[in-house]
């Protein structure tokens, strides 16, 4: 099984499918030097297949990924309040998808948006009672407290756009994450 | 200020205003949610009555740590007068009570700012007082439930849930029989769910409530996210916030009653005519969730004939006071009508430029505003190409999908978002076509042309990325099954391997088979047309389209540019297909510089390459560069490049290469009798080799010759160079490059610029931020241009510059742009609406110079 450390760097890249190193220290808050290093050993492994655009997971890589996910929160996949956790998030999910889909379609109406960040900040607040469970989602916390200032700072690009770390983003990563944990598909939406 | 009313002179100095009474301009005092509702009421607006406590009140809040006593009492005196006003009482428990809302009101909306408190005044005793009125239980428990969950959210800081937790099992009984006992109940689980969250003070008493409100607006100013809001947009933090407090109407009062939303004009296609909806019976809010069905104001039946010409004649006259089409939510209550809220109105971008274009014809704003009202964005939507509409008529539909994000394409079907990367770095143009996508795929979907999913609604992952991307999106697509293993598609049988040519209308959620072919088209076309001829009669600027090439001209003609150019020659060799004969000819030329076949061969090139142009041109001036063989593009185009004689490195090269392509040229321009065909020469560093191109045009019939600059020397030779020339063109791109030094631009994206910039390395990026020095020397080529019978000067941009850079150069004094077809319009928006900030900015420091010096 993966380390802590080096699962954390390959979630990265699995859930953001191809990341370079400056982007995964900055979501993961490790050193660049630490990300690099477990990168390396998985490049060496085979597990990963490093371009000058960043790291893509391979086949191998996934699976082992995977098998962290399914290892580690076995006890967690039991858990009936983690479980009712997940239902109050996908009532949680569907306001806050909604409400991107109106903030698109009104070209980022005010009070749409302030909906939509209260949704985020009510996620946020979630997830913070997650983190003694599962410590690595108080980088989630980190990543939408920041987003959600640079929206409030005027910059709108952080709502949705796609190549940032945008809040909608953020918000499709822990989707991810979250089904991984509790070892779910994804359903289309 | 002259105002005229005694009562309102009397107490201008008191914290707190009635809104009529106060200046509706002054937001710095009393926020833009007040002086709106004041300047409204100037105008016969019928607004429910309201009261302001201005910025002075924050303050003194501040300064006590608590409402002070004589905030307090003038409060409840202007709360005295609203009771009048409305022959309501504040906090009734036998009749209909007068209820409030609360808003915060600050200059400029910042978040952390408290949200509006809708309802406060409700009691047991005036809920139950309100279902009796009304014979409307279920509103009367909605009105009391709503102001305790908003008090409970907004002031106190707690979950929805804890007041609807709270409710849930008493709510249904007061329903039943709204009788106070219930109520009281109500309000007992309330209190107490209160407590138990440990806010233990909460008061049943309406005063108290009030009191509690308006602090809470003075505290969200000084909320963690207003604070850091204004510490990054430098807003003092002194400013403050005023509230305004305003009479609730109720539009379920009785069956005269209703809510609705109008909009002036008709926001989907612009077009002048009183638009919109009512619901009779009804609180706003049931227009918002859709729980009844409305009626459309155009209807009889709905809105009160009376009502309806009033909307309209009021419509009118806050068009006038906005200077823009507004929308307009409104209440009757019995048989009052009364303004909630009024906005500039959201509409499609047909819609802007149709109103854009009729409030200046109406008067109603002068061009400069209507040009502000539509945006880049706007115009690059309506004039997006769309599928040719014969091919269109011809096309059968392979599947049909829900439509998410709206626009035309087509490409190559991949399956895979990587391959998709891949096959589109190559140059091809894909359409994704994935069951569904996840955050996964977004390399993928960044490369597409358009995108398919098999399943998902307009919610899903692919069509919320492919709206904030702009690409056209189909999701659910329910007949498409799509096998991953063996890299194909099957719909209603018919099996497609990966590859398969696609076309998507995202609008209509229809997928065609085969290649639809685009063409570039405008609804609303006369009006963008007069929207961007207003734009260029503030911008004062002149346009030219670049890179055109063969079967595009009459295309390119139809955008009212000045001319066509720069055109590259070799552009027009690529699209003949003849860029291989030129360069066989050149490095031929290399051997023999003086063989007359060879020369022979490069006039016939020329004249092939560009009679067609100059032909179809129509006599419209054409501005055409000769090949430049020491640019990093003909390093890159020839592969023998290293092997060529040096001396053709050199802007001038060899006499037998310009001289004959001259040649070509002249007798392509002779031919089509066209008196306005300019060569330029590219990359010269002086007047001499601008001279000696000059002496060889001469002979085959040009007036005149130019030049396009590319270095910093060509840059200090300039004023010489323009003084023979009769145009001089920068060539931005590579002016920036060979000014800072830089290899290539090939190897160089703009997140490379971005990032080195982040780190602290460089001021801006080059690309989009024109450098002091470039500016000045630019700015003073410029200024000499604008002399009569001086050369044109231009800036050339290639296939696209960026608009911020753009617009540096414009108001470095640049008005003369060549750019491509597709971001011409949006160019020439950007330059006027630059013309008229400038030209405001001038004007309020000219105030301010008058002001100083008086």
């Amino acid at each position: 099984m993966l380390s802590d450390t080096d699962f954390i760097v390959l979630n990265a890249v699995y859930l953001k499918k191809m990341a370079d190193v400056a982007s995964i220290a900055e979501i993961t808050a490790l050193p660049s030097e630490a990300v690099a290093v477990s990168l390396d050993a998985a490049a060496e492994a085979g597990w990963l297949f490093a371009m000058p655009t960043g790291a893509m997971l391979m086949p191998d890589g996934c699976a082992q990924v995977l098998d962290y996910y399914a290892n580690a929160y076995s006890a967690t996949r039991a858990d009936p309040a983690m479980l009712a956790w997940y239902e109050g998030f996908e009532t949680l999910n569907t306001r806050f998808i909604g409400l991107v889909t109106e903030w698109q379609k009104t070209e980022g109406d005010e009070r749409v948006e302030r909906r939509l960040l209260q949704t985020a900040e009510r996620l946020t607040r979630d997830i913070a009672t997650l983190v003694p469970r599962i410590a690595r989602y108080a980088a989630y916390v980190r990543r939408f407290e920041r987003s959600m200032e640079l929206v409030d700072q005027g910059q709108r690009d952080f709502v949705c756009k796609p190549t940032l770390d945008s809040v909608h983003n953020i918000w499709f990563e822990f989707h991810e994450d979250i089904l991984a944990v509790l070892g779910r598909p994804r359903d289309t939406t | 200020m002259t105002r005229d009313t005694a009562t309102v002179t009397a107490d201008a100095d008191a914290l707190v205003q009635p809104v009529e009474a106060i200046d509706g301009h002054d937001s710095a005092r009393f926020g833009g949610k007040a002086t709106g509702l004041a300047r409204m009421a100037a105008i016969g607006i019928p607004v429910p009555p309201a009261f302001v406590i201005g910025t002075d009140g924050y303050r003194a809040f501040r300064a006590a740590g608590a409402i002070p006593a004589n905030l307090l009492a003038q409060a409840h005196a202007a709360l005295a007068r609203l009771e009048a006003r409305t022959g309501r009482r504040f906090g009734a428990v036998d009749a209909v009570p007068l209820l409030v809302s609360v808003r915060s009101g600050a200059q400029v909306s910042m978040p952390g700012m408290m949200d509006t408190v809708l309802n406060l005044g409700i009691t047991p005793g005036g809920a139950q007082a309100l279902a009796r009125e009304t014979g409307n239980a279920g509103f009367a428990v909605d009105t009391w439930v709503r102001f305790w969950r908003m008090f409970g959210e907004i002031v106190l800081g707690l979950g929805a849930e804890v007041v609807t937790d709270a409710v849930a099992p008493l709510a249904d009984a007061a329903r039943r029989a709204p009788t106070t006992a219930h109520f009281e109940s109500l309000q007992a689980a309330v209190l107490k769910a209160f407590a138990d969250e440990g806010e233990a003070d909460v008061s049943p008493d309406p005063a108290w409530q009030l009191q509690r409100a308006i602090a809470a607006v003075f505290e969200s100013w000084d909320s963690r996210r207003a604070r850091a809001y204004r510490a990054h947009h430098r807003i003092a933090d002194d400013l403050g916030t005023a509230v305004t407090v305003q009479a609730m109407v109720f539009g379920n009062f009785d069956m005269r009653s209703g809510s609705g939303v109008a909009f002036t004009r008709n926001p989907n296609t612009g077009s002048p005519e009183l638009y919109g909806e009512f619901l009779t019976g009804r609180q706003g809010e049931d227009l918002v969730s859709g729980a009844a069905t409305p009626v459309a104001l155009a209807e009889p039946g709905g809105l009160a004939e009376s009502h309806r010409r009033a909307l309209a004649e009021h419509g009118a006259r806050l068009e006038r006071l906005y200077g823009d089409a507004v929308d307009i939510e409104f209440t009757v209550e019995g048989d009052r009508l009364y303004f909630l809220q009024v906005r500039p109105a959201k509409r499609t971008a047909q819609a802007a430029v149709r109103i854009a274009a009729a409030l200046a014809d109406e008067g109603i704003v002068d061009t400069a505003g209507a040009i502000a009202k539509v945006s880049g964005e706007q115009l690059k939507r309506l004039l997006r190409p769309a599928f040719e509409p014969a091919a269109l008529a011809a096309a059968s539909v392979l599947v049909q999908g829900i439509g998410a994000s709206p626009g035309h394409a087509w490409g190559m079907a991949v399956l895979d978002a990587d391959r998709a990367a891949t096959v589109a770095a190559a140059g091809d143009r894909v359409i994704l076509v994935r069951p569904t996508t996840s955050p996964q795929d977004i390399r993928g979907m960044l490369a597409s042309a358009g995108i398919v999913t098999a399943r998902g609604g307009a919610l899903s992952h692919a069509a919320v990325v492919s709206r904030a991307l702009d690409v056209p999106c189909v999701v659910g697509c329910e007949a498409l099954e799509i096998d991953l293993a063996s890299a194909s598609f099957t719909v209603a049988g018919q099996r497609f391997s990966e590859g398969a040519p696609l076309s998507v209308d995202g609008a209509t959620g229809r997928v065609y088979g085969g290649v639809l072919p685009l063409e570039p088209v405008a609804p609303a076309a006369s009006h963008i047309d007069r929207i961007l001829q207003w734009s260029d009669a503030h911008s004062q600027a002149t346009f030219w389209i670049g890179g055109v090439s063969g079967g595009d001209v009459p295309a390119a003609l139809r955008q009212e540019a000045a001319g066509l150019g720069v055109v590259a020659l070799t552009d027009l060799m690529i699209s003949a297909g003849t860029l291989g004969d030129l360069l066989a000819a050149i490095n031929d030329l290399g051997q023999q510089p003086d063989h007359k076949g060879t020369h022979d061969r490069l006039a016939r090139l020329a004249y092939d390459a560009t009679r067609r142009l100059v032909l179809d041109s129509g006599g419209a001036p054409v501005d055409l560069r000769l090949p430049n063989l020491g640019s990093p593009r003909a390093q890159r185009l020839i592969d023998t490049w290293a092997s060529l004689a040096p001396r053709l490195f050199l802007p001038l090269g060899l006499k037998g290469l310009y001289v004959s392509l001259l040649r070509g040229l002249g007798d392509a321009v002779r031919e089509a009798a066209h008196a306005r065909v300019t060569p330029l020469v590219p990359g010269i560093n002086g007047v001499e080799e601008l001279h000696a191109f000059q002496q060889a045009a001469k002979p085959f019939g040009f007036a005149g010759v130019g030049a396009v600059l590319q270095s910093p020397a060509g840059l200090a030779a300039a004023d010489a160079i323009a003084g023979s020339a009769a145009a001089v063109w920068i060539d931005i791109r590579e002016l920036i490059r060979t000014y800072y030094g830089y290899p290539s631009a090939l190897s160089f994206g703009d997140d490379v610029f971005e990032s080195y910039v982040g780190d602290g390395y460089l001021r801006h990026n080059p690309r989009t931020a024109l450098d002091a020095p470039l500016r000045t020397s630019i700015g003073a080529i410029a200024t000499a241009a604008q002399a009569p019978g001086a050369a044109r000067f231009g800036v050339e941009c290639g296939d696209g510059a960026a608009l911020a850079l753009l617009e540096d150069l414009y108001q470095a004094g640049v008005r003369v742009f060549s750019v491509p077809v597709a971001s011409m319009a949006g160019v020439r928006l950007a330059l006027g609406q630059l013309a008229v900030r400038e030209s405001a900015s001038k004007d309020i420091r000219a105030a301010k110079a008058a002001k100083e010096t008086s």
